[in-house]
């Protein structure tokens, strides 16, 4: 089964828990994002996506598998929401917006 | 099969994520961040169309390059992230120097920053303002250039003194700006680098002149405010809504120092010593309609007692701002002396009405009604004085016994008029009798307090349970008659000079009452015994009217006398049952009698038989019961005097020369006179007289001539004495006269009116000698009885000294 890990899947992995990393220690200060809850969780799951893609070289590759595609097309959604409400959606309070140059 | 499905609907939203990015016109987000993320869509896209064409067992065209496109992925999310963070730092930053700036230039404080060497850095608007320059044009300027010089050398000294002990001080100082003289308020704090050194100061200073000066108006007019308050006489009291005193003045403080302090309790509590609102509040009533009220209030005392009385008034106290109640005002007057004046003045009122209707009340009085008079006055006195027993005690047997006449006795109070009957003050009560017979008001406020010498009085009052006593005598005339008094026996009372007064016109008020009392009793007494004697008398009494004599009333005697009812008589005159020959002699004697009160009249009076009787009649005149003169007769039968009289005449008894009783007559008329006087006590009067010179005349004038001056001797002795005394010749040219019912003190007047008589006939023209009587007087007494002739041989041998006398002469 581990013809199935690529390294790369791995080197992307570990890219991704150093954000994770990142975005935890600044999560108050990035709590200012827009819909930051929403956005954060698309990157959650896309995480998860890649962890479910890593360990499907060691164990159950169909069902890990198929849960990383669930994953990826969550993320999807996730991010497809955040882009309406910062882009498209009227604010709800003033404090939401964050003024571009 | 179901991942492809799953990657077209990832790429679906891929799709529709990259729609919004492009197409939303929101400006959430920095450009810079929407690219970073448009990137992140765009390989979501690369990676689900892959994954889609793979799943459908297709060959995706981007395969080769997909596997690294996503492996940036992560790289992308943490731009993506990190964008965000740089672009939230750099907006605070100039969100926070943007707010700085509109707090400084907005801010009326003058602010500035100056270096370490105290030159200014920067100032805000309203600082460059002040002289006149823009901010920019005020930086490097020191204090040296923009104040006098001693204000910058001191402005210079503060700077220093923050800048080298690093805290920060607030400076209340005079300041020249643009030329006018400013007091500000500065607050100068170091500014300290990141590595904790001092690197210059900022300061904050603001122009409070206008403040100070309200301040100190605002002081001005609160000490002026409290000085008011402080010195109103009358109190102040303000109260919140809960009727909590929120603040007093002085005078209210004073009033009620019993109750400090007063701010912070309940107005009830404090003022009444109640534990709930009174019934009567005008403050509450102010709260409830918001309108001024006003009551009169009792003021309380230490020990909750009414201490005085208080004027209240009460008026809203508004929020100026809201017009809200937010409280009351009370304005309490102190009326106590005005309430006592005024009670004074209606308790005097209420004394005078009292004097007067009991005073005036005795006058219509008659004298079965002043005994009831005086129990109601004493009671109408004593529920106005408050006491416990009035009374009056009435002294009799001239002091020696006293008893008590007439008391009243408040309820519950134990009346003792029983068991003070026949007190012997003199006795019992010596030094209170002491005190009344000085005619002195006997005030007791405490028996308990009398001196030794009352020792009786002390024990006497307290069987009565008497604790405080008030007594007036009761004075008529000068004599003491009694006392009013009042008695407090539930507790010790100490009466005022009002009870005194009261006391004092009641007794002057009774004393009299009583005492037309007791003349009355006296009065009827005496009505009483003249009537038995009238009623009783033998002798007849009547009163007739003085005109016609007609007969007003009669005794019973007349009757029994003459026959005559009291109502045959009545009505008619005397004149028509007496003799008609003696009437003009009854009504001539009779009123030489009234006029002068002596003499009577001796006439015959027919009786209801038909038969007349001799009557000797005496009268005089009196006031009837309604003040009129009328004419009192006494009557008495002398018939068998007369016949008597008459049947001495017949027997030769008179002397034929001078018509008198000769010497035999005179001694039976006058040893029947003797007798009568004995019988009656009355006294009487020998004359026994000689006439002078009878030898001179006989010798030189003849016989005839010496009869002549015996018969004018007879007449003037019949002229000088009253008819019904008895005349005789005893001797040749003596007489003796028998004056009936004569007293020894009239001698003289009869011997002088014997001389009138002799001096008249002396004075007759042509007379031949003088005639002239040698008299001497010797008088009867039935007290010291003697026979006639003891007495005839007295007057003799005084006659005889009597011309001695002449003769000497």
């Amino acid at each position: 089964m581990l013809d199935r890990l690529e390294e790369r899947d791995v080197l992307m992995l570990m890219f991704a828990l150093g954000v994770m990393a990142f975005t935890l220690a600044r999560r108050r200060r990035l709590a200012q994002v827009p819909a930051w809850g929403v956005i954060w969780a698309s990157f959650w799951v896309v995480l998860g996506g890649w962890t479910l893609t890593v360990l499907e070289g060691f164990l159950w590759p169909n069902v890990l598998s198929l849960l990383s595609h669930l994953c990826y097309a969550a993320s999807s959604v996730l991010a497809a929401v955040w882009c309406w409400l910062a882009f498209v959606a009227k604010p709800n309070e003033d404090r939401d917006v964050v003024r571009g140059d | 099969m179901w991942s492809g499905v799953i990657d077209a609907a990832g790429l679906l939203a891929a799709l529709m994520a990259l729609g919004f990015l492009l197409a939303g016109r929101r400006r959430a987000v920095r450009t810079d961040v929407r690219a970073l993320f448009a990137s992140l869509v765009l390989i979501m896209i690369f990676r689900n169309l892959d994954d889609m064409v793979e799943c459908f067992g297709g060959v995706s065209a981007l395969d080769p390059i997909e596997g690294y496109i996503e492996t940036l992925s992560p790289v992308l999310w943490f731009f993506f992230f990190y964008a965000f963070l740089q672009g939230s730092v750099q907006r605070e930053l100039a969100e926070s120097e943007e707010r700085n700036r509109i707090l400084l230039e907005s801010l009326p404080q003058r602010i500035f920053f100056k270096d370490s060497s105290s030159a200014f850095v920067s100032v805000n608007e309203p600082f460059a303002r002040d002289f006149s320059l823009q901010p920019e044009q005020l930086r490097g300027k020191t204090d040296w250039d923009l104040f006098p010089r001693e204000l910058a050398r001191k402005y210079r000294g503060d700077d220093r003194r923050v800048m080298d002990t690093g805290k920060p001080e607030t400076l209340i100082e005079k300041n020249v700006a643009g030329g006018v003289e400013r007091t500000v308020e500065v607050v100068k704090a170091p500014v300290v680098s990141d590595e904790g050194d001092v690197i210059g100061l900022f300061g904050i200073f603001t122009d409070v002149t206008e403040r100070l000066r309200a301040e100190q108006e605002l002081r001005d007019r609160e000490r002026f405010l409290n000085s008011i308050f402080a010195s109103i006489q009358d109190g102040l009291s303000i109260l919140d809504t809960d009727l909590n005193i929120v603040r007093v003045n002085p005078t209210l403080e004073q009033w009620y120092a019993h109750s400090l302090p007063l701010a912070g309790r309940k107005c009830y509590e404090a003022y009444h010593g109640r534990d709930r609102p009174c019934d009567v509040c005008p403050s509450r009533e102010t709260l409830e309609t918001g309108k001024a009220a006003f009551a009169v209030v009792p003021k309380s005392g230490p020990g909750g007692e009414v201490a005085g009385w208080l004027d209240l008034y009460t008026f809203p106290r508004m929020d100026p701002a809201t017009g809200q109640l937010e409280g009351v005002i009370e304005y309490v007057r102190d009326i106590t002396a005005r309430k006592q004046a005024e009670d004074a003045l209606q308790r005097r009122s209420e004394l005078e009405r009292l004097i007067t209707s009991i005073s005036t009340g005795f006058i219509d009085l008659s004298h079965d009604e002043i005994d009831e008079g005086v129990n109601k006055a004493l009671r109408t006195v004593g529920e106005f004085a408050g006491v416990d027993r009035t009374y009056v005690f009435q002294f009799r047997e001239h002091t020696a016994l006293a008893d008590n006449t007439h008391e009243w006795c408040a309820p519950g109070v134990t009346a003792q008029i029983q068991n003070l009957k026949g007190v012997s003050f003199a006795d019992e009560l010596p030094w209170v009798l002491g005190t009344l017979r000085n005619h002195e008001v006997l005030h007791i406020p405490r028996v308990a307090d009398l001196p030794p010498e009352a020792e009786s009085e002390r024990a006497h009052f307290g069987r009565q349970d008497i604790q405080s006593l008030l007594a007036v005598p009761m004075i008529y005339e000068g004599t003491l008659m009694g006392l009013v008094g009042f008695d407090s026996v539930r507790s010790e009372k100490k009466w005022d000079e009002d009870a005194i007064v009261l006391l004092r016109i009641m007794s002057a008020v009774f004393s009299s009452a009583l005492q037309r009392k007791r003349s009355e009793e006296a009065q009827r007494a005496s009505e009483e015994r003249y009537r038995l004697v009238f009623e009783n008398a033998t002798d007849m009494i009547s009163l007739h009217s003085l005109d016609d004599l007609r007969y007003l009333y009669v005794n019973p005697a007349i009757r029994g006398n003459l026959g005559y009812t009291e109502e045959e008589l009545v009505g008619t005159t005397a004149f028509r049952w007496v003799h008609p020959d003696d009437r003009d002699v009854l009504r001539a004697r009779l009123s030489e009698a009234m006029a002068t009160g002596q003499g009577s009249v001796e006439f015959r009076y027919r009786q209801k038989s038909g038969a007349y009787v001799w009557l000797e009649a005496t009268g005089r005149t009196v006031l009837d019961e309604r003040g009129e003169r009328v004419a009192l007769l006494i009557s008495r039968d002398i018939t068998d005097r007369v016949l008597r009289r008459e049947e001495l005449r017949a027997l030769s008894l008179a002397d034929p020369l001078t018509h008198l009783n000769n010497r035999r007559g005179f001694f039976h008329l006058a040893e029947q006179q003797l007798k009568v006087s004995n019988r009656t006590r009355s006294t009487m009067l020998l004359f026994f007289t000689d006439v002078d010179n009878m030898k001179w005349i006989n010798d030189n004038l003849g016989h005839k001539e010496g009869d002549l001056a015996l018969i004018e001797t007879g007449n003037v002795l019949k002229e000088a004495f009253r008819e019904s005394d008895i005349v005789g010749r005893v001797g040749g040219d003596e007489f003796a006269v028998l004056a009936l019912q004569a007293k020894r003190e009239e001698s003289n007047e009869i011997l002088a009116r014997l001389q009138r008589r002799l001096d008249a006939r002396n004075a007759q023209p042509d007379r031949r000698y003088r005639l002239s009587l040698s008299v001497g007087i010797a008088c009867y007494e039935p007290e010291e009885p003697l026979p006639l002739e003891e007495l005839m041989a007295r007057a003799d041998a005084l006659m005889y000294e009597n011309k001695r006398a002449k003769r000497s002469n």
